[in-house]
């Protein structure tokens, strides 16, 4: 499978790169200084592969709960805007809101999760509806300038970004800013808002459950369901859609709502799983990786948990050899970056039907 | 050294028979002479296109041997064929709209210094052949910007600054307006007169007559008559009975003439002005249950202006359109299934399918909208492929299964496909746009039978076709159009046959230099 080469390219190619970086100064022969620089680089690759679930503690290997933890709890964002990113992949159109989506949600839901107690599990549904309404009403604009006035939603969706920042952070200050603490964040969530969790000590919060259950609804929705077909006519041919009596502009409306508010959930999870209060200074970035998630599953939400797991997986990895080796941890930027500089070369590990040499030996024209 | 009179271009015993079976071209032989202007006319499927691929090096033939200032050539592709100076003009532009004038000129032989591009010495280049031939082109006006005359002479500018001598135009004045036609004209005389040599493919016979130095009719394949038309100046319907009558006539078999009695479709005085140019001009006619009303026209003559307005892509049209006797609202796609109207697009692959979904998808598409009868969410597969195996069976599609991809199937079967999903609707018009353009004669023969058991179900179909003897076999009325304009309407086509109705598509000496 292509998907598979390409990942062993990128380790490959970044096992090299690291080989070469740890080299020392040739103080002794060469051959000796390679031998040096194999042995930390086989160190530090060990840590990075293996580290999310196993722990080399003194010789003897132990599951390792806290970054298994870890793994999953970071995952998590990912699959939900891994499969936001999908959604609009596969309807042929390139909102890139999910960030601010995804803050807006996160700010929405902040702003429910500190309402003192309401009765248990209606109070978490609350803020999820909240932050999925949030997420929705962030992509309106932008579905609304591509549809109705023609512009990009391109470029719209990304200074809506700017926008759900900067507001978020303003709506926190004014609102729910904790004032006992040193840096801006919100005032604890009440018990009531915080998610179940499934290991206390580390905090596994079950939105791993939550999100893997979405993406197969989704696969569902879109592999089985006249919606999904419609979406992926649109988004294979817009000229056949709109023959066949499609209401295209409806439809691709939709979907950037749908697509809005499973961002705009993408976030709460880890805030009323893990943190317990609203802590981002920055925009997480969960909405850019899932963009690399969305590609790296070929648009199909079936395959969006998998694709996630493997990123959550090697940056995991790689914060914990950036902890145990000498080796620091952007590297995983680099496997991260040729996996997308492949993917988006399509020809590459295609096979194609005929080549153009081939094509011509035949005699089939090209159309 | 080569003289003069040596021929430029010697094609012998040409033949080319395509993959799946088509004989596109059966022994042609061909002496093209330098500086002068061969027109080839011919109808759709002739093997024009075919010949003129054979000679720019974009297909290869099966047989047959080409020479080449004498010497005896293969071109591998079509960069052999330009090097050795021949440049060919496709239908469509091939240019870059977001470059320049220059830019798209020089597109792939930008001369270089340096690293860098050397602008300066582009311009100057340039400038100077348009010294030579009197050209006026805006430089650095991006070609978007540009108005199609434009294009055409920048597309004439980049085959001769790549040194071409023999230049292919594959039906050049379609997109032209009249005007701009003979500027192209005017420019085709003056490359002449500096010794390049021109083949030009058209459809249209005033023309052909206008600028030929020789004429070349072709038809199945072959090449009926080549003459000189100043010379032997033949007579107009002579040329008509060899373009259109090599085949015996099928007369009008249906057997009960239909009974004009319910009005589905009206236009009244109908005009439409687009991009500034007038597109139909002042159309009424009236179509009625149960009968096949054929619109006969070359290609561009206003065929798809009428189909959009009736399936409801264009609505910015002037006059009173009426359907079942009432004006539609607001018209678009969708309500034109709805109300009734199913449409068979002539480009079968941009709009009629998409080759990259499956054969089941592409037959069920025009149950998804809004309104269909079921409303359940989920697709059944099992009733679907039922369905699909169904029509797959009535309409002879021949394919593995329903889920294979539509780009596996042949030209003619991917028709099909269109048609038993157009066809399986229960509509009460269908608005077939050339359905059996660029399909097997077999496929054609199914097609053309269907169409026949449609109107016996007491539909009405709007045939626009190119092909006469599909019209007359077909058609109860036939109305003939040129640019944009209503000929003639043809109340029966019993007395009628392919040369009377092909002179009134083709427009005569007068319509052209009106």
């Amino acid at each position: 499978m292509r998907i598979v080469l390409i990942i062993i390219l990128g380790f490959l190619m970044t096992y090299i790169l690291t080989l070469f970086s740890l080299l020392p100064f040739p103080s002794t022969s060469v051959l000796d200084s390679f031998h040096q620089s194999f042995q930390k680089t086989n160190h530090a690759f060990f840590i990075f592969l293996t580290s999310p679930l196993i722990r080399d503690y003194s010789g003897e290997f132990q599951f390792h709960l806290m970054s298994f933890t870890q793994w999953l709890n970071s995952a998590t964002p990912l699959i939900f805007t891994g499969l936001a990113f999908a959604l609009i992949l596969k309807s042929g159109i390139l909102n890139l809101g999910a960030e601010g989506q995804l803050f807006a949600g996160a700010v929405a839901g902040s702003l429910f999760a500190v309402i003192p107690n309401i009765n248990g599990f209606i109070h978490i549904i609350i803020i999820f509806i909240a932050a999925a309404a949030a997420g929705s009403l962030w992509a309106v604009l932008p579905a609304y300038a591509s549809i109705k006035k023609k512009d990009s939603e391109i470029l719209v969706s990304l200074m809506m970004n700017y926008l759900a920042f900067y507001l978020g952070i303003y709506l926190i200050k004014t609102l729910i800013r904790d004032q006992n603490s040193g840096g801006l964040m919100s005032v604890k969530f009440s018990p009531s808002a915080i998610l179940p969790l499934i290991n206390e000590r580390y905090r596994l919060h079950m939105g791993i459950i939550v999100a893997c259950l979405t993406a197969v609804l989704f696969g569902f929705l879109i592999k089985k369901t006249k919606w999904g077909l419609k979406i992926k006519m649109i988004g294979s041919n817009l000229n056949f859609a709109e023959y066949s009596g499609i209401d295209v502009k409806r439809q691709l409306f939709k979907v950037q709502l749908i697509s809005g508010a499973i961002a705009g959930s993408a976030g709460i999870f880890e805030l009323i799983g893990y943190h317990q209060r609203f802590l981002w200074q920055t925009t997480p970035g969960y909405g850019w990786d899932g963009v690399i998630v969305a590609i790296m599953a070929s648009k199909n939400p079936f395959y969006v948990p998998f694709s996630a797991l493997f990123l959550a997986y090697i940056r995991v990895g790689a914060q914990n050899m950036g902890r145990y080796s000498d080796v620091s941890p952007q590297l995983v930027k680099i496997i991260q970056g040729i996996i997308i500089l492949f993917l988006a070369a399509e020809g590459l590990f295609k096979s194609r039907p005929f080549s153009a040499y081939q094509r011509k030996k035949r005699g089939i024209q090209d159309v | 050294m080569n003289s003069m009179d040596e021929p430029l271009l010697q094609l012998q015993k040409i033949t080319k028979i395509y993959p799946n079976g088509l004989i596109a071209n059966r022994d042609i032989d061909l002496t093209i002479k330098r500086g002068c202007v061969y027109v080839i006319l011919g109808e759709n499927g002739a093997g024009k296109t075919t010949l003129m691929n054979i000679i720019f090096g974009l297909t290869s033939p099966t047989s047959g041997s080409i020479l080449y200032k004498g010497e005896r050539i293969a071109f591998s592709s079509t960069a052999d064929a330009i090097k050795a100076g021949i440049g060919m003009i496709h239908q469509h532009f091939k240019l870059v709209p977001t470059l320049s004038v220059l830019d798209n000129c020089f597109l792939g032989i930008e001369p270089k210094r340096f690293l860098l591009t050397d602008r300066r010495l582009m311009k100057s280049k340039l400038t100077e052949l348009l010294k030579e031939y009197e050209f006026n082109l805006p430089l650095d006006k991006p070609v978007s910007e540009c108005s199609t005359h434009i294009r055409q002479i920048l597309e004439i500018v980049k085959t001769l600054i790549r040194g071409a001598e023999l230049i292919i135009m594959d039906e050049p004045t379609s997109l032209l307006a009249p005007q701009e036609r003979a500027y192209l004209f005017n420019i085709i005389r003056s490359l002449k007169k500096s010794g390049k040599t021109i083949i030009l493919i058209t459809h249209k016979l005033a023309e052909a007559l206008n600028i030929a130095d020789t004429l070349i009719i072709m038809g199945e394949g072959k090449i009926l008559q080549s003459f000189n038309p100043h010379e032997e100046n033949p007579k107009q319907y002579e040329l008509l009975g060899l373009l259109f009558d090599n085949q015996p006539v099928h007369f009008n078999q249906i057997d009960q003439p239909c009974i004009r009695d319910e009005k589905l479709l009206e236009f009244h005085h109908i005009s439409l002005c687009k991009n500034h140019h007038i597109q139909l001009h002042d159309l009424s006619f009236t179509l009625y249950k149960g009968e096949i009303l054929g619109f006969a026209g070359m290609a561009n003559s206003g065929q798809q202006e009428i189909i959009d307005i009736i399936t409801g892509y264009e609505q910015d049209y002037t006059g009173d359109f009426r359907l079942f006797g009432m004006p539609p609202d607001h018209h678009t796609p969708l309500k034109a299934r709805k109300a009734g109207i199913t449409y068979i697009p002539s480009d079968r692959l941009q709009q009629g399918s998409d080759k990259h979904l499956t054969l089941w998808e592409n037959l069920i598409s025009t149950t998804l909208n809004a309104d269909s009868e079921s409303h359940q969410l989920v697709l059944d597969q099992v009733k679907i492929m039922e369905h699909c195996r169904q029509l797959m069976k009535t309409f002879h599609i021949r394919a593995v299964s329903p889920s294979i991809q539509l780009k596996t199937l042949s030209g003619g079967n991917i028709q099909k496909v269109i048609l038993a999903r157009e066809l399986s609707e229960n509509a009460k018009i269908i608005v077939a746009d050339n359905p059996t353009q660029g399909v097997d004669r077999h496929s054609m023969r199914t097609i053309q039978n269907l169409l026949k058991e449609e109107r016996k179900k007491e539909k009405s179909i709007l045939l626009f076709s190119q092909d006469m003897d599909e019209l007359l076999s077909l058609c109860d009325r036939i109305i003939s159009l040129y640019e944009g304009r209503f000929i003639k309407v043809f109340e029966s086509v019993c007395s009628l046959n392919a040369f009377q109705l092909g002179e009134s598509i083709l427009g005569s000496k007068e319509q052209i230099h009106s």
